[in-house]
């Protein structure tokens, strides 16, 4: 049933606690240094008593409460069935409408704590926006399911369908192990360990047993070792386990109009982008990821700012855990094309000048101290090793670098697509429809002008993709190609997909 | 079926032919027409301020507030030359600028030691806006700044344009816009 556009709506009370937490966690991200960092404790533990501090928590977390309930009291939306609208704000009142074709992609989340209520957030996203601009946390499952009807997105599309493919719990582990939330727990870890120890130690009683324990811990390279490696597999299989857990049973389906993905074991989290709004694949593989074998794909689709620079995590259609045939089978659905055939190699004058750089800069790291007789030389005293070996050894580690990165860097162009591969030790491949382009960029170095290179930047909708050292020919022929492709879509046809996509070749 | 066709995944003809590089337009053969003359000028005289303002304030700092610091006659000496060299490349800038509007698309290049030249299609234009400083203003000129997708990269500001000529492209581009959304 169609509802009229004057029944506003209210969200249902459970909402009411997750609009406290949000703001409270608003407060605190906000005002980082001032909750984490010393200012903390200098301005009120250390200025009130225990008494005191837990009354300013509570007057605190009473403003909160009230601050929570009245955004609650607010917030209200209403929809028909071309459009929904939201009214919310305390002092300023904001009035979003938005059409439900412009949508681009709807999130369902259902959190564990919403789960005994049948309650569901859901969140719309439409192009140019950096954040989803409508989000109703703490609705009916089955109000939520009439809204994606509404939108064309059919809630129970892939009710009884198989997935195109399901991403078992072992490789979601190594997915886990290999990402860089391994470093931001590490970081979180030891930061909140450091604080509590430091505090710990400085009681009378505790420091006798802390400082006996560090000194016998100290006194063994060996157990200095051991605990070191006993944290950083901690930090590491909490990292594995937490992936697997919000990425528990990832599943693909691919619809003629959509893509699905649904994940998570606690909160389920249910992802669904028009096949039409797809701006592009990116598949990456950290250093670690290369040893364990697993990749993650992240569809683009267009944002008011840069994913390629951001990355959004949560916020973003990606899977982890993924295998070589795995990424390659997924260029096809996502993007209509086939994965490249091959990569074709950017001009080794890249290498050439990287190289040169990396010389020039050791021979002055290397020979201003020495020439400047009076200056300390670097690592002398402190270091067993002779300074000019280790420069060595360093010239060579950046010169076998440099080739990596080279070899690393290649493009392909088929079927209508520009495939850009890049990286060192881990890799990066990006796919783009050429029609989605934007702008594109021409760039001249004196270095390149002098041996007739050229590098392509390419603006997309969801970000900017570099091609470095092309010959000029091959740089302007690809932005040739480009706006012709663009530019022949013609004013009927430029936000449908094109039918045509012919193969150029540019070597 | 041809090896160039095949049925796509939704049962769309699909057709894969290759194309002929050399019939499409070629950008690198056009003759960009340069930024106008009073561009020079303006520049010159907002980086020159900023000079003059620097130099006197290295040469007669020392001597009207009696800094207990020596007069280092090198100071300004070494501004000016800088400011000469900086100079130099505002001048090298404005004749290296250069724009044009074609059936579909404006190319604009810019860059005197990074050259760069970007090509807009107008299909992607989301929305146009010209904008000047007062010093723009007192040479008469205008910045054009064209917005498409694609977060902060996707501006571009066309700069040296005369304010009645930034006013009659805005005016042609955003005709485009509006005759796509029909």
């Amino acid at each position: 049933m169609v509802e009229q556009p004057e029944t506003w709506h209210r969200l249902k009370w459970p909402a009411l606690g997750v609009m406290f937490v949000s703001g409270l966690y608003k407060f605190v991200k906000d005002n980082l240094y001032v909750v984490a960092g010393a200012g903390f404790g200098v301005a009120f533990l250390d200025r009130f008593s225990l008494t005191e501090a837990v009354g300013l928590f509570v007057v605190g977390v009473c403003l909160f409460a009230v601050y929570a309930m009245a955004r609650f009291w607010r917030f209200r939306f209403s929809f028909n069935a071309q459009d929904i609208r939201l009214r919310q704000g305390l002092v300023h009142q904001t009035e979003v409408r938005v059409a439900f074709g412009r949508v681009q992609s709807v999130e369902v989340l259902r959190p564990f704590y919403f789960r005994p209520f049948g309650l569901v957030v859901l969140s719309l996203q439409t192009p140019g926006q950096a954040k989803p601009e409508i989000v109703l946390a703490g609705i009916d499952k089955a109000l939520a399911d009439e809204l994606r009807d509404l939108m064309g997105h059919d809630a129970h599309a892939s009710d009884g369908h198989t997935p195109l493919m399901t991403i078992p719990p072992g490789r979601l582990f190594k997915a886990g192990l290999s990402s860089q939330l391994v470093w931001v727990i590490g970081g979180g870890l030891a930061y909140l360990t450091s604080q509590a120890l430091e505090r710990w130690s400085e009681t009378i009683e505790a420091g006798d047993w802390f400082n006996g324990l560090s000194d016998s811990i100290l006194a063994s390279p060996v157990m200095v070792v051991g605990v070191v490696v006993v944290l950083v597999l901690l930090v590491f299989i909490s990292t594995g386990l937490y992936t697997m857990l919000v990425h528990w049973g990832s599943c693909l389906w691919v619809h003629p109009d959509k893509l699905i993905n649904q994940r998570g074991a606690l909160s389920t989290r249910l992802f669904e982008l028009h096949r039409d709004k797809i701006t592009g694949l990116l598949v990456t593989q950290s250093p670690l990821g290369r040893l364990f074998g697993v990749w993650t794909a992240t569809v683009h689709q267009t944002s008011s700012e840069d994913l390629l620079a951001e990355g959004r995590g949560q916020q973003t259609f990606r899977l982890l855990g993924l295998v070589r045939s795995e990424v390659e089978s997924l260029a096809q659905p996502i993007l209509k094309a086939p994965w490249p055939s091959r990569f074709h190699a950017i001009s080794p004058r890249y290498r050439r000048l990287w190289r040169a750089r990396w010389v020039v800069g050791a021979i002055g790291f290397g020979l201003g101290p020495w020439a400047f007789g009076g200056l300390a030389r670097p690592f002398e005293g402190f270091w067993p090793i002779p300074w000019h070996l280790l420069i060595a050894v360093a010239m060579a580690g950046l010169w076998a670098l440099v080739a990596v990165r080279y070899r690393r860097w290649g493009w392909c162009l088929e079927a209508g697509h520009l495939w850009v591969r890049s990286g060192l030790v881990g890799a990066r491949v990006q796919g783009v429809a050429l029609e989605r382009i934007q702008q594109i960029r021409v760039i001249q170095s004196p270095y390149q002008m002098r041996h007739g290179l050229g590098s392509v930047r390419l603006v997309l909708p969801q970000g900017e993709l570099l091609l470095p050292f092309l010959g000029i020919e091959q740089a302007q022929g690809l932005a040739n190609t480009v706006a012709w492709l663009v530019e022949r879509q013609g004013p009927l046809s430029h936000n449908g997909r094109m039918v045509e996509s012919p193969s150029l070749r540019i070597d | 079926m041809s090896s160039s066709e095949a049925e796509s995944d939704l049962g769309t003809p699909f057709s894969n032919a290759p194309v002929d590089l050399d019939s499409l337009p070629h950008y690198e053969q056009v003759t960009l027409a340069s930024v106008d003359g009073k561009f020079l000028w303006s520049q010159l005289f907002s980086h020159g301020m900023i000079w003059v303002a620097l130099i006197a304030a290295a040469d007669l700092g020392p001597r009207i507030f009696a800094w207990p610091m020596a007069y280092l006659w090198w100071l300004p000496a070494g501004l000016a030359a800088l400011a000469l060299i900086d100079l130099l490349i505002v001048w090298r800038d404005a004749s290296a600028r250069g724009w044009v509007l074609r059936t579909h698309d404006l190319i604009y290049r810019y860059g005197v030691i990074w050259r760069h030249e970007v090509i807009v299609p107008f299909i992607r234009i989301q929305h146009v806006e010209t904008l000047s400083g007062p010093i723009e203003r007192v040479f008469g000129l205008c910045r054009l700044r064209l917005f498409t997708s694609g977060g902060s990269g996707g501006d571009l500001d066309v700069l040296g344009l005369t304010a009645p000529l930034a006013q009659s492209v805005k005016k042609q581009l955003l005709d485009q816009i509006a005759s796509r959304e029909e």
